[in-house]
């Protein structure tokens, strides 16, 4: 059986604005379900999202999606896309719900289904009892909401989300967290969320891509990141006799764990293949010693972004 | 992803076809034309012309109903001739001066609103390029101004063809795709710059405004430059004009201007290209800024 394609191929792309190389030499395959593109400012995100939606033409390589080139395929492509813009993007004086069945139609839905899906996103994304209201009296958060149901009316199997939290207050933006998770975890659709906010993307995104002066700074998986770093712990302990702290650091050593000491009450493990936390803590009791606190320890996706950028003439 | 179900689900219904996409964008934009009552008495009012000739034309061929309004028909057919000048000037001209007003008042609102709430973006991450867009609301002006040109002009040839008869037909029948071909070079020439105008100044009265501006403009430097110079080379920037040595050299008759023909068609082909060359370069997802 063929192996499906990556779901964003990027081979050589670079995109250039006069004299300004906006994107360079970008290349990299990423088949998460949810992939999100971090940067500080002017990374090149934006540019490479609509470069991907066939806006900006490549000045140089190419990228595919679901292995159909973007310049030669561009239009079965977007079939296949949803798309939300970072900025305020609408139809003037028409209801949610009719700017929602357009969009819906325009992407090749015919008129009964349109409207049908049109009421369905609107509940799915919590602004049905607004859906008859004209779109200039939405509030920036309900814009917000609105535009992620223009983007998922139609279906798409590809969704690209550029800034989808911009403006929106906490509440909101943990709906719109997640409205995208769940998405993803559909598996109905793959999403490429673009942010300058890392705990968006850290929230909602298996494999991150860090644009940085239009190149790839680094590349992280997150979804193994997070179980590699899940093998290492942090345990603070109370031991109640005399011994009891070298006898279970020896006993988890025993277990093949390697073993660090930060001081007497305090050690790091690194778990082998095989070995759980559960044997961990029935070596604890075993040893008569009591866990007051265990942690795993994260490399945290800020970590990975600051290490990245200064990587990149350590400058942010 | 039924209504009480709030899960996300793909759509893997029956799709229409890509090519005739851009009928969406029409069909949408004639709905919002005419949501408006005061635009629907107005184009109502478009079709009163087209009547008030065809109950001449009636009454030319009904000596009965004559009789009863005390007309003699020989007076009304001495009156009413019904042939090419009467579909020309007195039918065509008419009507298209209301197609100005008409491609006025509705082409800004089709393209300036998309594009000052940015909507492009939307439009173009779907299967659906520039071009389908600019012929999506093309085409909400060629209904709205066939409706009331070309199309009442058929009807009308269709019925006076069937009362002058086959001596009649055979010897006006060019009227006919005359009527087409007039009507559809004033759409472009119209309605292209209208949109242009309108894509460019994003704001609907100021976009009329300078439409407005622009023909008027042309209109006092042409005639300034006609009376100045005694040359026919200021009829090149006046609309009208322009439309006028058309008509003369689609229709086969003598026109009012002196212009050459090929002159005429040339700034019209001009004025159509560059318009579309201007709106096109405005209808995109971003403005790249170099």
């Amino acid at each position: 059986m063929s192996e499906a394609p990556p779901v964003i191929d990027l081979d050589g792309l670079g995109v250039r604005f006069g004299r300004h190389q906006v994107l360079d030499d970008l290349r990299g395959a990423f088949s998460g379900r949810a992939i999100g593109l971090l940067g500080p400012n002017g990374a090149g995100k934006t540019t490479l999202l609509n470069t991907l939606l066939g806006f900006y033409r490549p000045t140089a390589g190419t990228a595919r999606l679901f292995g159909m080139d973007i310049t030669a395929q561009g239009r079965e492509l977007r079939r296949q896309v949803g798309y939300m813009p970072e900025r305020d993007a609408f139809i003037a004086g028409i209801s949610g719900v009719r700017f929602v069945r357009l969009m819906a139609e325009v992407s090749g839905l015919p008129p009964e289904a349109a409207l049908e899906r049109a009421h369905e996103v609107f509940f799915y994304v919590g602004l049905g009892e607004a859906r008859y209201r004209n779109v200039e009296t939405y509030s920036l958060g309900m814009k917000q909401l609105l535009k992620l149901a223009q983007a998922i009316a139609h279906g798409p199997s590809l969704l690209f989300l550029d800034e989808p939290t911009n403006g929106l207050d906490p509440p909101a933006r943990l709906r719109m967290l997640r409205l995208i998770r769940e998405i993803r975890d559909s598996g109905k659709a793959r999403i490429v969320v673009s942010s300058h906010l890392l705990r968006d993307v850290e929230e909602c995104c298996e494999e991150v891509l860090v644009l940085n002066r239009g190149r790839i700074a680094t590349y992280c998986n997150l979804a193994e990141e997070r179980r590699a770093n899940r093998r290492f712990l942090e345990l603070d302990l109370a031991a109640e006799r005399e011994g009891a702290g070298s006898g279970f650091r020896a006993a988890i050593e025993g277990l093949g764990c390697e073993v660090a000491v930060v001081n007497r009450r305090r050690i790091k493990a690194v778990l082998p293949p095989g070995v759980e936390v559960r044997h961990i803590y029935a070596s604890a009791i075993q040893q008569d010693v009591t866990i007051r606190r265990l942690d795993y320890k994260r490399t945290s996706l800020e970590d990975i972004f600051l290490q990245a950028m200064e990587g990149d003439d350590g400058r942010l | 992803m039924a209504v009480y179900d709030h899960g996300y689900k793909g759509y893997d219904g029956p799709l229409m076809p890509a090519r005739s996409r851009f009928l969406v964008i029409s069909r949408y934009g004639l709905r919002d034309v005419f949501a408006s009552r005061l635009f629907l008495a107005f184009f109502a009012f478009c079709f009163a012309w087209p009547l008030v000739l065809l109950g001449a034309m009636y009454l030319r061929y009904n000596a009965e109903a004559l009789a009863l309004i005390n007309l003699d028909s020989a007076d009304l057919l001495e009156f009413v001739q019904v042939n090419t000048w009467f579909f020309q000037n007195l039918f065509l001209r008419a009507q298209l001066y209301l197609a100005f007003i008409v491609v006025l008042v509705v082409g800004p609102s089709l393209v300036s609103a998309d594009l000052r709430n940015r909507a492009m973006p939307l439009y173009l991450s779907r299967p659906l390029t520039r071009t389908d867009y600019v012929l999506g609301k093309l085409v909400v002006l060629g209904v709205l101004v066939s409706a009331i040109t070309w199309a009442p002009g058929l009807l009308l040839f269709a019925i006076q063809a069937s009362l002058g008869g086959r001596e009649w037909l055979l010897e006006h029948w060019r009227v006919a795709p005359s009527m087409v071909v007039v009507s559809v070079v004033w759409l472009l020439c119209m309605s292209l710059p209208m949109l242009a105008i309108a894509a460019w100044v994003k704001w609907k009265p100021w976009a009329r405004i300078v439409f407005m501006g622009a023909i008027l403009t042309g209109t006092a430097f042409g005639s300034f430059y006609k009376e100045f110079y005694d040359s026919w080379l200021g009829s090149l920037v006046v609309a009208f004009d322009v439309t006028d040595a058309l008509s003369a050299s689609v229709f086969g008759t003598q026109g009012t201007v002196q212009m050459p023909e090929a002159a005429a068609w040339l700034a019209a082909a001009a004025l159509a290209s560059l318009s579309a060359a201007l709106l096109y370069r405005r209808v995109r997802a971003f403005e790249v800024v170099k």
